[in-house]
């Protein structure tokens, strides 16, 4: 009743099926969750019997005083992220291609991508001692060419770039390797026969390379914009303080300091619904885009 | 390859349908159980009842014996000997001894996990019979009526010393009461603990030739002295005279301290002269302390960096020997100064009440939280069990006849916090007495007359004074010029407290927008120390009573209200 090529694709089948039933239990079956967003939820009554109250949750939540700093502050900082965390891996790989001492970019790659490993609790830590107006490197050196100390961490100004540029640095190792992986597949008879109509190194990274990685492009940056409401709980939570909250607070800060931390469950499952809808009409404009416009599909 | 494809489809679909069965059964057991807690009181009601009918003796065995469901937590400060655990030791065992009571724990979690845990547990209706809750969870299940009357049980069931220990806290016990029935075993009522203090290195003083502290224009002169004349003698002006954190308030290291030299008091509600109730956090008085801390602040005599730093962080440089000042807990001295005197042989720390700007004495502010409630779930077979379980606690931890060295602690190895009930709790009046008895002791050179915590202390001081430095911070909270010292002469005996006349469960309007007035005030203050302009203290009061302060401010009075009426 088994094909050959069937009963050889089993074992593959079967290996998939652990992961399938943890995909079911963890992200499938706490749907029905969802349910207490629309509810007045009492944890004595329970989900099943705790009164609906139809919008009410979100209409408070449109309501708080801070909601218009946050979204903000969020899609400023998510925005930033995304094109900097696709515009710096692209650059580093294809500059790393061209290295031609294979030792030295194998030590690069692992340098670049060790901080992927660190969380944001021992970063942060870190990073305020770094960042230090007072002892930290940074402004020491930035005092070495004469320039006032900033306070990076402190100053609302700062805050954003700061959040941002330590993230790309944390994680731009990490897809320099995927763009990596996609060079290693464009077939070499390409760049020879590049090299035979008289194109330089330039010529061919603009006309062979890049449209190589195009795909790959496109595929992260399809799934990276459904994070346009991410930007990034553990890492702001780590370096954030009161100063400031004017740039630096999320949607996720808030909502941990309402939602979690005063118990108000229901608030917090209906912001994390909204933001669970908007992603997904981003992720499916843009894949309907990239479908469209560079003929690319994932499935 | 069509037809695997199909059968994968058949099996995924038959694994979602096993999973959703799974969980509908799940739901339904749960329901179950919370129909079955909500619904028993009427079948169970009657064992409790009968007891209070016969003569009873409270501290009769249970014969055969019974099987009590309680949950649990732990932390790195619970230390096992041998094969002990939580799940068995020597409370537990003393337990089904001398009561006929065996204890289970359903679940063991660590502590930061307990209040999700039980907030769980609450959910799926899967209570155990005896459990610990936080006040908002108390608050719920009272109204949820899932919680029994303790009221006569202790009536019944308590011995005297018990009894003692349920009244000592009259707020402690209106928190654990419910429509005038109590459903708790109250907290401790500890309004001393979380004073602040004010801490000072002495060694700097001497070296620079200052006085010690005993008004606010004292500490500016330390401060100012602490910052610009080198007292660590290392040649550069790296010294803060205050310690601070982006917490502003609370623990370690804590403004209130010196606002409270300004007669402002943070986050606790006080009595204006009307007799209303007010939050300190919004009154003219709080405007002129923020301007001294900001004063201080651009002076450098507060680190720089404070406003991004947690406690943790802004310790490092205390402990580093870089801060000379700082307001604080009773506790501090066991950290971060501990650290400090470890790390340098020379450093030493003197405790002070808060000092006043003006003649008028200055009060330390003082809340009490209650937060930890220990109830049974309605409908328990033995909701008695818990008096006479907390009789035992008594008997063996507070009394003439307690057994220190087998139920309290020993080497360092701390056995009361097996024990159920234990959070909180010590003599009837608490570690000021403790304290009165330890110096007592030690200037009598005996210790007989101490209890077993009073001794722990006392071995600890003495080793201190044997010149071991690792005991240094015992020294500094329960010694002589300690923490207690303090506190017990200055704020107890002087009448120098400021208690927060507040202690009733969150109010509606509080479990709504706390999270954003707390922010509004963590944010503007931090502002105006860094320097914004005072003016902005004036919009932050409208902003505060727009944003929901108003509506607290009236729940809370009509709280108070229904509290004296």
């Amino acid at each position: 009743m088994f094909s050959a090529k069937a009963r050889r694709q089993l074992p593959l089948h079967l290996m998939v099926l652990p992961s399938l039933v943890l995909v079911l239990i963890f992200s499938y079956g706490p749907i029905g969750g969802l349910v207490i967003a629309f509810q007045k939820f009492s944890i004595i009554k329970g989900i099943l019997d705790s009164p609906f109250n139809g919008l009410d949750n979100f209409r408070y939540m449109l309501q708080l005083p801070e909601i218009g700093t946050v979204v903000r502050n969020t899609l400023v900082i998510a925005c930033m992220k995304i094109v900097a965390g696709l515009a710096v891996p692209i650059v580093v790989s294809l500059l790393l291609n061209e290295l031609r001492l294979q030792l030295f970019k194998r030590w690069i790659q692992t340098m670049i991508y060790l901080p992927h490993f660190l969380s944001w609790i021992i970063l942060g830590g870190i990073l305020i001692d770094i960042l230090s107006p007072s002892q930290g490197i940074i402004n020491q050196l930035l005092g070495a060419f004469g320039i006032e100390p900033v306070f990076f961490l402190g100053d609302a100004r700062w805050f954003p770039a700061v959040v941002v540029v330590s993230d790309v640095w944390k994680e731009f190792g990490f897809s320099t390797i995927v763009y990596l992986a996609a060079l290693a597949g464009i077939n070499p008879a390409l760049y020879e026969a590049a090299v035979i109509d008289g194109a330089n190194r330039w010529k061919q990274t603009l006309h062979i390379t890049l449209p190589g990685m195009i795909p790959v492009i496109v595929l992260l940056a399809t799934l990276s914009l459904g994070n346009v409401l991410n930007a990034g709980f553990d890492q702001i939570f780590n370096l954030y303080s009161p100063v400031v909250y004017e740039t630096g607070d999320i949607i996720d800060t808030l909502v941990y300091r309402i939602g979690l931390e005063q118990a108000q469950y229901s608030l917090a499952t209906a912001v994390g619904l909204m933001k669970s809808i908007v992603s997904v009409i981003l992720i499916s404009v843009s894949y309907y885009l990239a479908y469209r416009l560079a003929n690319y599909r994932i499935f | 390859m069509k037809k695997i494809r199909q059968r994968s489809a058949a099996l995924s679909l038959v694994l979602l349908l096993a999973i959703t069965s799974a969980c509908s059964s799940n739901g339904g057991s749960g329901g179950n159980a919370a129909n079955g807690a909500a619904g028993s009181p009427e079948g169970t009601a009657s064992p409790s009842a009968q007891p209070s009918a016969a003569p009873v003796d409270p501290n009769a065995k249970y014969d055969p014996p019974i099987e009590l469901t309680t949950v649990r937590y732990t932390d790195s400060s619970f230390k096992f000997n041998g094969g002990d655990s939580i799940d068995d030791n020597v409370w537990y065992r003393a337990y089904e001894s001398e009561l006929g009571i065996q204890v289970k724990n359903q679940w063991v979690v660590s502590g930061d996990q307990y209040s999700q845990k039980m907030n769980l547990s609450i959910t799926s209706g899967e209570l155990p019979d005896l459990f610990m809750v936080d006040s908002k969870q108390f608050q719920q299940l009272a109204e949820a009526d899932m919680l029994e009357d303790l009221t006569p049980l202790l009536e019944t069931y308590g011995s005297p010393l018990t009894k003692e220990m349920v009244e000592r806290g009259t707020n402690a016990k209106a928190a654990a009461s419910y429509d005038g029935k109590l459903l708790a075993i109250p907290p401790a009522e500890d309004y001393l603990g979380g004073a602040p203090l004010l801490w000072v290195r002495t060694d700097w003083l001497k070296k620079l030739n200052l006085p010690e502290p005993k008004t606010m224009d004292d500490f500016m002169a330390i401060a100012d002295a602490f910052t610009n004349q080198d007292p660590d003698g290392n040649g550069k002006k790296d010294t803060y005279a205050l310690a601070g954190s982006k917490d502003l308030l609370g623990g370690y290291p804590d403004f209130t301290g010196l606002m409270n030299g300004y007669h402002a008091y943070a986050n606790i509600w006080i009595k204006d002269d009307s007799g209303k109730l007010v939050y300190g956090s919004v009154q003219p008085e709080m405007k002129t302390a923020l301007g001294k801390l900001q004063e201080l602040y651009k002076a450098g005599m507060i680190d720089k960096e404070f406003a991004v730093k947690d406690g943790g962080k802004s310790a490092e440089l205390q402990a580093a020997g870089k801060v000379g000042m700082s307001y604080g807990a009773m506790w501090n001295p066991l950290w971060p100064l501990q650290d400090s005197v470890t790390k340098d042989p020379n450093a030493e720390w003197g405790a002070y009440p808060v000092l006043s700007a003006d003649s008028e004495p200055a009060k330390a502010q003082s809340k009490a939280d209650f937060n930890s409630f220990w109830v049974v779930r309605k409908g328990a077979e033995h909701p008695e069990a818990i008096i006479k379980l907390f009789n035992l606690y008594n008997e063996k931890i507070v009394s003439e006849n307690a057994e220190p060295a087998t139920f309290h602690s020993k080497d360092g190895v701390e056995f009361f916090k097996y024990a159920l009930m234990s959070n909180g709790f010590g003599t009837p009046e608490g570690l000021l007495a403790i304290h009165k008895q330890v110096v007592a002791a030690l200037e009598s050179g005996d210790p007989a007359a101490l209890n077993p915590e009073g001794k722990d202390y006392y071995d600890k001081i003495k080793k201190f004074q044997d010149g071991d430095k690792a005991n240094w911070g015992t020294n500094k909270v329960f010694g002589v010029g300690g923490s207690w010292d303090v506190i017990g002469k200055n704020y107890v005996d002087a009448g120098n407290l400021m208690k927060s006349e507040f202690f009733g469960a969150q109010t509606p309007t509080m479990s709504e927008k706390q999270a954003i007035l707390d922010k509004l005030v963590l944010e503007t203050f931090t502002k105006i120390i860094l320097g914004a302009s005072l003016d902005t203290f004036d919009k932050f009061v409208t902003d505060w009573s727009k944003l929901g302060g108003e509506q607290i401010t009236k729940e809370v009075n009509d709280w108070y209200a229904t509290k004296n009426g």
